[in-house]
């Protein structure tokens, strides 16, 4: 086995040949790494994973698997393994018989077929369930029994499509550990297509943002989360999520709500001529003082979390947030202190990013 | 009828009456639907046994009793055996026409082709719309063997059309034609329903462990949808033993030479043509005990099936 890339080269999909889902993504996938698709629903992140597997037709553009173009090739020659979101495990046979059933037609023998079988039970503690059927186990070892049983495949290509979406808070964070343990240990190119921002950052070493068919960015979780390219990811990487206000530029300064703010250095190039910004900061990054410090602001409501709070207040009509480890009460007067060193500039109009937290020292 | 004696009863002087007998006020309940029953099930058939071990025209006011002549009759009669293998011959016809072609025809149409399926859904559940008269004269037509378009099929390539209703053998696979086509359609549906609900993520794992459409159907679609599979199965048995009744009074009359008769034609005749009532019970009681075991082999089958749930 030689390169096990995948490579989408302008690649498109429609329905109709008028409304594009896919719109010219060009995508290298190194093989060996986990590659996460995320995006809200409709992006097409499930799209392009069906691609990968055959399942799915490519409208235009080619898709390449291992340096071949695999267009054309039927799903069952793409040597994917691919657990989907309902698992897709078969009702009528046991645990033991949906493990066995893709090693059996590929006519793996038979001790060959016992010891995969025997060692992914092992894997995911499922051995005394091996005789049970699908609808006498738990979401999470229905979940495990898919796991095995593309597992069991030892195929390059090890596709997921939000395997962890039916099960409870704390069995997700279970198996997203047993996920990255599981590639750690067989190392496929692993491909998992989430819309959940906090399984995207824990399990992935590559994440792809699309939006709108289109690729937002790819790059490391910590680039994703400090470097958004654009509002679109800065907005849907981080909970609660980055605040973005309308902001003037002015000279060497930045205004803010009122607030002068001058501009690091380094940015001004970028920034050129633009009058017209977007501000944008986290909310780990607002502070609300008692004491006047910054523009005056009312909390409108708080949602608990335990560990910490956030705090929405209105900033010029828009929802701002704040994350403060004490409590405040609705309708409090606070003094907004913001964290000038983090913030983050887009372009008024196309949203790109023009200046980001530490973008003096790397570029 | 509880309480404060609000609620007269209808029949009894106290509702301390049907507090007593609460068995029988069941029964009460029951009697409509029992009455129906045995006037109906019951007595015919019972009636049916009577008749069976009598000797009658069905006019004389006088029957004779003559024990299990009747049945010893009609397995020594040449024309009752015919009937047999023919009923055989039919059932099995009709399992290819009814259960195996509308079987793999909707697992096509449900799972492997995408377009055009509403329009092949309407076009073949059209026949069922049909009475079997109706397509017992168009075949009668369409097999001509003179004028018919299977004639002029057969004529293009230089032969001779066989003469379909007049031909031994021919005429088992004409009248079984001719009822497959106007059932084809129902059964049709029945499987198609069970089809598409088999999820297609299944079918998808499937293709991705590169299992052909042939393992596919027998593998996962074949089991999920054994317990519609059953039915079908069932009511095609019962089809292949009745049905084509209809054809065979319409076209041949069992003819020729009793080359299409089957059981219930049988009856039919013996009854009702040749009055002897008594031989027409007779068989009657065969063909019911026939049904009989086919009802114990589904009995049989319910067990190997998969239900969800």
């Amino acid at each position: 086995m030689s390169t096990i890339d995948i490579e989408f080269k302008n690649v498109s999909k429609s329905y109709d040949g008028k409304n594009y889902i896919i719109k010219g993504i060009d995508l290298l996938i190194p093989s060996g790494q986990r590659t996460i698709l995320l995006g809200p629903s409709g992006c097409g992140k499930t799209t392009l994973l069906r691609m990968i597997s055959g399942l799915e037709t490519i409208t235009d553009g080619e898709l390449y698997m291992g340096g071949e173009v695999v267009n054309r090739l039927e799903p069952g020659d793409r040597n994917v393994a691919m657990v989907f979101q309902n698992y897709a495990l078969y009702p009528h046979m046991t645990v033991e018989k949906n493990i066995l059933f893709g090693m059996e037609i590929a006519k793996i023998a038979k001790e060959e077929r016992e010891r995969r079988l025997v060692q992914a039970l092992d894997m995911f503690g499922l051995t005394d369930y091996r005789g049970r059927y699908p609808k006498e186990l738990s979401g999470g070892q229905r979940q495990r029994v898919a796991l095995c049983r593309a597992l069991v495949k030892r195929a390059p290509y090890f596709l997921l499509d939000e395997p962890l979406s039916n099960l409870d808070a704390q069995l997700r964070t279970m198996a997203r550990a047993e996920l990255v343990r599981m590639h750690k240990v067989y190392l496929p190119t692993f491909i998992y297509v989430t819309h959940d921002q906090v399984e995207a950052m824990t399990i992935g070493e590559k994440i792809v943002v699309l939006n709108e068919g289109k690729i937002q960015q790819y790059d490391s979780p910590d680039v994703i989360y400090n470097q958004p390219k654009n509002v679109f990811v800065a907005k849907f990487i981080g909970a609660p999520s980055m605040n973005i206000e309308e902001a003037a530029v002015d000279g060497k300064n930045l205004i803010v709500s009122g607030t002068k703010v001058p501009i690091p250095a380094a940015w001004r190039e970028k920034i050129g001529n633009r009058t017209k910004v977007k501000f944008g900061i986290r909310p780990e990054h607002v502070e609300l003082m008692t004491e006047p410090a910054g523009p005056q602001v009312q909390v409108h409501y708080v949602e608990n979390q335990g560990d910490k709070k956030s705090i929405a207040f209105l900033l010029d009509g828009e929802i701002f947030m704040a994350t403060a480890g004490t409590h405040f009460e609705t309708q409090d007067t606070m003094y907004l202190k913001m964290d000038w060193d983090r913030m983050h500039l887009f372009d008024a109009d196309t949203t790109e990013n023009v200046g980001y937290p530490g973008g003096e020292e790397k570029k | 009828m509880k309480g404060k004696g609000r609620v007269k009863p209808v029949f009894g002087k106290t509702p301390g009456f049907w507090k007593k007998h609460r068995k029988l006020e069941k029964f009460v309940y029951l009697l409509p639907s029992i009455t129906i029953f045995c006037v109906f099930m019951v007595w015919p058939i019972v009636y049916n046994m009577y008749l069976s071990t009598m000797e009658w025209n069905m006019v004389s006011p006088t029957k004779k009793f003559v024990g299990f002549d009747n049945y010893k009759n009609v397995f020594s009669d040449p024309g009752f055996l015919k009937a047999l293998g023919n009923t055989g011959l039919y059932v099995l016809l009709m399992m290819v026409f009814c259960f195996v072609a509308p079987y793999f025809y909707s697992y096509v149409m449900g799972k492997l082709i995408t377009r055009g399926a509403k329009l092949y859904r309407a076009l073949m559940f059209f026949p069922s719309l049909l009475s079997l008269a109706v397509a017992a004269i168009v075949f009668m037509w369409l097999f001509n063997s003179v004028s018919g378009p299977v004639a002029e099929i057969y004529e293009l390539f230089g032969h001779e059309s066989p003469h379909w209703f007049t031909t031994s053998g021919y005429v088992i696979v004409a009248l079984s034609i001719a009822t497959g086509w106007r059932s084809f359609g129902y059964n049709l549906i029945v499987f198609l329903g069970a089809i598409v609900e088999v999820p297609i993520e299944l079918i998808e794992a499937a293709k991705l462990e590169k299992a052909s459409n042939w393992k596919i159907f027998w593998r996962i679609v074949f089991p999920l949808t054994s317990p519609t599979a059953l039915y079908v199965f069932i009511i095609t048995f019962v089809m292949g033993l009745q049905y084509v009744f209809t054809p065979i009074q319409m076209i041949t009359k069992g003819g020729p030479n009793m080359a299409s008769t089957n059981l219930v034609y049988l009856i039919y005749q013996y009854s009702f043509q040749f009055f002897q009532t008594g031989r027409a019970a007779a068989v009657a009681i065969i063909s019911l005990i026939i049904f009989l075991l086919v009802l114990l082999l589904q009995n049989r089958l319910n067990k190997r099936v998969h239900y969800e749930n």
